[in-house]
């Protein structure tokens, strides 16, 4: 069943985009058909993540305006066959599509493909409206801070007014040495104000602006504990039952050692 | 300053290129004054030496040879009419440019990410074009400052338009429909030129 699943936050700087590029590329290891569609028209970062800013000819808004076919305008990965992007224009806005065009070129993205991942933008206006339209499922990530879980609230209750029920919940950027001081919000706080099941908790990790940087998704990193996560997280997308990885261990050796004399 | 004669290099040696209908004694003698100019730069190596352009007789082909073994320290190790089949550009693509009389679009101060040109003619972008910025132009395209954007020259199909900059640095480069990308690790830090040949995109430094 080929799905298209819309990664939405409603505050910006939460990592909807290095979410999005995390959990497809992970998706594609595995074998999945891919596209991740940039719905963040006129801020596009997407490609930056991925690493395929220079490869873009056409975008978006030229498949919804005609000017190229659909398939002209996907960008193959540099690694991944089985894994595209469809960049978002920069040099337009939001406003530029229309929720029932993205409706349509959803529509078409799932003949081809597995799963369709749209990185959705900060905001509850145009850009969000458009993203969403053509979605069966949810993502909502979120950061365990007040103002981040506020505004996933707000998107929560705004996604079930668009009729998409039961979205996921990521928690990202989690610090465990923070919470157990009482310093941050712990997952059960955070699962407590939102009421939604969990998919995955991503510990906040170096190695994500690192990867970012180079344009290479953390989850090719088979070291980075925060690539660990979303690479499970991608499992559970499929169905299957993975536990969740645990936050406190820090896999050095140095730290196991210091665990057993405590 | 004439240019009846013009040194070109490629991977198999220095290709020198005289202009047709020129009477023999002025190739002669800007030959001569050239390497003089470029003494310094041929200095002791060696290499392979072919003539284009104007029909050479055979003797009048060994006299130039003589002149320039005279005048540098160059070592000729082999001389031909041409090494390959391939095209040399036929003069530096600059000087072509004057044929274009298309209008010219000056552009004062860097265009940021989203800000785009679009432009019958040439442009001339006095500033940086960052990422995520475009310019799409019919004629020329010269980026007084780092590109790091994606340029389109001859966007209606003039295959002879070229891109100049600065610094070209991790970006797009596209001349009618043909596109190369610059590679993040691949910047040249040097003012460089972007140019199509044998349907291929040619970027050469520009000095």
């Amino acid at each position: 069943m080929n799905e298209v699943i819309v990664i939405t936050s409603g505050k910006g700087g939460v990592g909807k985009t290095t979410t999005s590029a995390n959990i497809g590329t992970s998706l594609a290891m595995d074998g999945h058909s891919v596209v991740l569609v940039d719905a963040d028209i006129g801020l596009r970062n997407l490609d930056v993540i991925m690493g395929l800013e220079n490869r873009i000819v056409y975008d978006i808004i030229d498949v919804i305006e005609g000017n190229c076919r659909l398939k002209q305008a996907l960008i193959k990965d540099k690694q991944y066959p089985n894994l595209f992007l469809l960049p978002a224009a920069q040099t337009r806005d939001k406003d530029a599509i229309s929720p029932d065009q993205m409706q349509k070129l959803c529509n078409s993205l799932r003949n081809d493909f597995e799963y369709i991942i749209i990185d959705c933008p900060a905001g509850i206006e145009q850009g969000f409206k458009n993203a969403i339209a053509g979605a069966d499922k949810a993502i909502v990530v979120t950061t365990p801070e007040v103002s981040a879980v506020r505004d996933a609230d707000r998107i929560i209750g705004l996604l079930e007014a668009h009729d998409l029920r039961n979205p996921k919940l990521i928690l990202n950027r989690v610090r465990v040495d923070m919470v157990k001081r009482g310093d941050m919000m712990s997952i059960e706080d955070v699962t407590e104000i939102l009421a939604i099941d969990i998919i995955g908790v991503v510990p906040d990790d170096e190695s994500i602006v690192i990867s970012s940087n180079c344009g290479e998704p953390a989850v090719k990193d088979e070291k980075s504990r925060a690539g660990q996560a979303f690479r499970n997280i991608s499992k559970r997308i499929c169905g299957e039952d993975i536990s969740f990885i645990n936050l406190e261990e820090n896999a050095t050796f140095f730290n196991k050692i210091k665990k057993m004399f405590k | 300053m004439k240019n009846n004669v013009i040194f070109k290099a490629n991977q198999n040696g220095i290709v020198i290129v005289l202009a047709d209908n020129i009477p023999f004694e002025t190739l002669k003698n800007e030959l001569k004054e050239k390497l003089k100019d470029a003494k310094n730069f041929f200095d002791n190596s060696k290499t392979n030496i072919s003539f284009k352009g104007a029909n050479l007789k055979e003797n009048e082909e060994l006299e130039l040879i003589d002149i320039i073994s005279n005048t540098t320290n160059l070592n000729i190790s082999f001389v031909g009419k041409e090494f390959l089949k391939q095209k040399e550009v036929k003069v530096p693509i600059i000087e072509q440019a004057k044929e274009v009389t298309s209008d010219t679009l000056v552009h004062r101060g860097s265009l940021r990410s989203g800000q785009y040109i679009n432009h019958k003619g040439n442009v001339v972008l006095i500033g940086s074009l960052n990422p995520g910025a475009k310019i799409t132009a019919s004629g020329h395209i010269i980026v007084l400052g780092s590109l790091k954007g994606v340029v389109h020259a001859g966007c209606d199909g003039d295959t002879s338009s070229f891109i100049a900059s600065l610094n070209l640095m991790s970006s797009q480069l596209r001349i009618f429909n043909f596109i190369t990308c610059i590679p993040k690790n691949s910047t040249q830090l040097y003012p460089s030129l972007a140019y199509i040949q044998d349907n291929q995109i040619y970027i050469e430094p520009l000095v």
